[in-house]
């Protein structure tokens, strides 16, 4: 027995522990891990997307799947479907999945086999039951001209996780270039986009957009693209910092010695180390263009009625506020929780990335 | 010894300066010296006298308000194409240099690699960066690279990340990165110093089996006279930004004739086997922004000062900075007042230079220990 330890313990001390790669990616999850909030915050974002990606088998007047003459139909599938650019492509080169003209509420009664979405109403069709109070038919209700109140909001949720990730993500992009260019390349480089950033930074936000706004057709994708281009400046400063402070480490110098130009310095070594601190801000730039994208529409200039958006639908609800006044709790309960779960995350990714915090185990 | 035939690297009159709010810091003021294939010359001084700031401007990795001010680094090639003057090469051609003909090992093995990039994957591209290979044989010279440089299982390692190496290890992936492409000239700016003494024993010991099969030449910048001793073929001593002995390191050791020298040699414990204490040299370098007059070196010298008390010597009473102080005015010169800048280089022996204008050689000074 003494002599099985021992082996054991020689053979132990001869291989290292086969342990999870030491990725910064996996060093920030495992902090981020422990953030409770933070996973709260992030289990609602995942939720809103899964409902913003499959609204269509939510709330919708076509069924998930039915039988109808001889054949099965997936109508909702095939609207999910047509959102995802590839998929839309292959689907309609291989099979008529829906002929024209299909009216699955007639042609599908309720007796035929058909699975049907929870909310049996489109997002944009009408009923002659104006104004509804909350019922087994409506759960939060219809607005003036009868829609179904809940399926405008999951179909509102499009436009929110929508706006949200293609704004900050042109605005990332942006930052990223213009404050690494500062960063790295430094002299007139950084004065010019240094000042860049401070102009664009003395407007509020809010009515530098409004103002943009009023000149453009008011329209989802140029309010997305606007709030991208106004909300770049904290995105720059920070990875111009990062660069600066990055700039004069050893291991830049090292790779310049063996020989790698500005390209490859800024994308291989500063870049990744410079990502981290970039998350939270990423992540609080979201929930406010969120807010921005649901304030333009509140006042007419984001989405369009009868399209939905969480913005349009707390302005109608506005509107009715004496007649219909449950109107307003399903768009402004979730316009804060989505706004709620993306500070938080913002807030846990942060905790993460900080390096004071990063040397607990 | 191999005879010593045409230099590597020639380094004429190198002037780097510093422009800084409050005057301009004169960081390298006028060091020449020669590197020759397959010899090691080490550049010694105590902090902050420029070793650095030389080997950082043969790099030309100043930056602003850092500049090359002035001076040539001449970079000889192996075959017979005309030298190239690294401080007037366009970064472009530079790029080519670097890592190719010349190469360079850092102090701190801790900082010197991109903590988010496998160690391997780092070698990879910089072997990838002077040479047209495809990844897979970056990859394999990688793992070659590694176990040459004695880095146990190192296919495995290399995929492993910086903070998971110790600083032996990493410093030795540094130095196999740097001679990974092959180059003519290394410089080595205290590789050992953040090491603890074993570990830099094995280094020291890599680095030369390096370049006795790559026959490459060595500027290794140390304030460690003990590896001095082991390491070099010639030794330049610094003092504030300035190169005050420069001789073969069997000469340096046995007939130092700067009083610089003389005191560092005194500094170090033991080096004789004799059991006398370490005489510290009295006095810090002077700040970089207010140099003395004369000979930069004067206020501390211990041969200055003896000579001044023996009365052999005059002294004067110069006012500075609303101050008057006792001064050597003979360590200064001319009498005049006019400052012509500390003394410069002078042969005393063959291949034996010292910027000293007392020094004769070592045995006429005698700075003995007591």
């Amino acid at each position: 027995m003494p002599n099985n330890t021992s082996s054991a313990v020689e053979t132990g001390a001869n291989r290292t522990p086969r342990r999870r790669r030491e990725t910064q990616t996996y060093r920030t999850w495992r902090q981020f891990r422990r953030h409770r909030t933070g996973l709260f915050g992030l289990s609602i974002i995942f939720t809103l997307m899964l409902i913003a990606v499959s609204a269509p088998l939510i709330a919708g007047n076509q069924p998930i799947a039915c039988h109808f003459d001889g054949q099965w139909h997936f109508p909702a599938l095939v609207d999910v479907a047509n959102k995802i650019p590839f998929l839309s492509f292959v689907l309609n080169k291989s099979k008529p999945f829906r002929f024209a003209g299909f009216d699955a509420k007639t042609a599908v009664g309720d007796d035929e086999s058909a699975i049907w979405p929870v909310v049996r109403y489109g997002p944009l069709e009408t009923t002659s039951d104006g104004l509804a109070r909350p019922s087994r038919e409506h759960w939060l209700g219809t607005d003036e001209v009868g829609r179904d109140l809940l399926a405008r909001l999951v179909h509102g949720a499009v436009v929110s996780v929508k706006v949200g990730v293609v704004s900050m993500g042109i605005a990332a992009v942006l930052g990223v270039l213009l404050g690494g260019a500062a960063g790295y390349f430094g002299g007139w480089t950084d004065a010019l986009i240094s000042r860049l950033i401070e102009v664009v930074m003395c407007f509020p936000v809010f009515f530098l957009i409004l103002s943009i706004m009023v000149w453009i057709e008011p329209d989802i994708n140029n309010v997305m693209v606007v709030i991208g281009l106004t909300r770049w400046t904290g995105i720059a400063r920070y990875t111009r910092a990062e660069f600066l402070r990055l700039k004069s480490q050893d291991f830049v110098a090292a790779a310049v010695v063996s020989g790698a130009g500005p390209l490859r310095i800024m994308l291989r070594h500063l870049l990744p180390n410079a990502m981290s601190p970039l998350w939270g801000t990423i992540a609080f730039g979201m929930a406010q263009a969120v807010l921005t994208e649901a304030g333009l529409s509140w006042l007419g200039f984001g989405v369009q009625w009868p399209e939905p958006s969480w913005g349009n639908l707390l302005r109608s609800a506005f509107e009715h506020r004496g007649v219909a006044p449950a109107m307003i709790a399903g768009p402004s309960v979730a316009i804060l929780l989505t706004v709620l779960a993306y500070n938080l995350v913002g807030d846990a990714l942060r905790d993460a990335t900080d390096p004071k915090r990063a040397a607990t185990p | 010894m191999m005879p010593p035939d045409r230099p590597m690297l020639d380094v004429v009159d190198l002037h780097t300066r510093f422009r800084t709010g409050d005057g301009v810091v004169r960081a390298v003021d006028g060091v020449s010296f020669s590197i020759h294939r397959g010899q090691t010359l080490a550049l010694v001084g105590e902090s902050g006298c420029g070793k650095s700031a030389t080997a950082l401007s043969i790099m030309r990795l100043i930056d602003p308000p850092g500049e090359i001010a002035d001076g040539q680094i001449r970079l000889h090639s192996v075959d017979d194409n005309p030298p190239v003057d690294l401080r007037t090469l366009s970064e472009r051609r530079l790029r080519e240099i670097r890592g190719r003909r010349v190469g360079m090992v850092f102090q701190d093995p801790m900082t010197a690699l991109n903590p988010v990039l496998p160690v391997g994957g780092q070698i990879a591209e910089s072997i990838r960066a002077h040479r047209p290979v495809d990844r897979r044989r970056a990859w394999h010279d990688t793992i070659e690279l590694l176990d040459d440089v004695g880095i146990a299982a190192p296919d495995r390692r290399a995929r492993q990340y910086p903070h998971e190496w110790s600083g032996g290890m990493i410093q030795r992936a540094l130095i196999a990165m740097a001679v990974a492409g092959r180059p003519d000239l290394l410089i080595a700016d205290e590789p050992t110093t953040a090491l603890d003494v074993t570990t830099q024993a094995q280094i020291l010991e890599l680095l030369q089996r390096l370049q006795r099969e790559f026959g490459m030449a060595i500027l290794f910048i140390t304030h460690d006279l003990g590896i001095v001793a082991d390491m070099a073929d010639d030794v330049c001593v610094m003092y504030a930004g300035r190169i005050v002995e420069r001789a073969d390191v069997r000469t340096l050791f046995t007939q130092p004739a700067h009083p610089y020298t003389q005191a560092l040699l005194a500094a170090l414990a033991g080096f004789d086997r004799s059991p006398t204490r370490a005489e510290p040299i009295p006095g810090g370098v002077p700040h970089p922004l207010h140099l003395p007059d004369g000979c930069r070196f004067h206020p501390r010298c211990v041969l200055s000062r003896r000579l001044a008390a023996d009365g052999r010597r005059e002294t004067a009473v110069v006012p500075r900075d609303r101050e008057s102080v006792i001064v050597l005015r003979n360590c200064i010169r001319p009498v005049d007042g006019r400052d012509i800048g500390g003394p410069s280089l002078r042969p005393v022996a063959a291949g034996h230079d010292v910027a000293c204008w007392e020094a004769n050689d070592g045995a006429a000074i005698g700075i003995a220990r007591p």
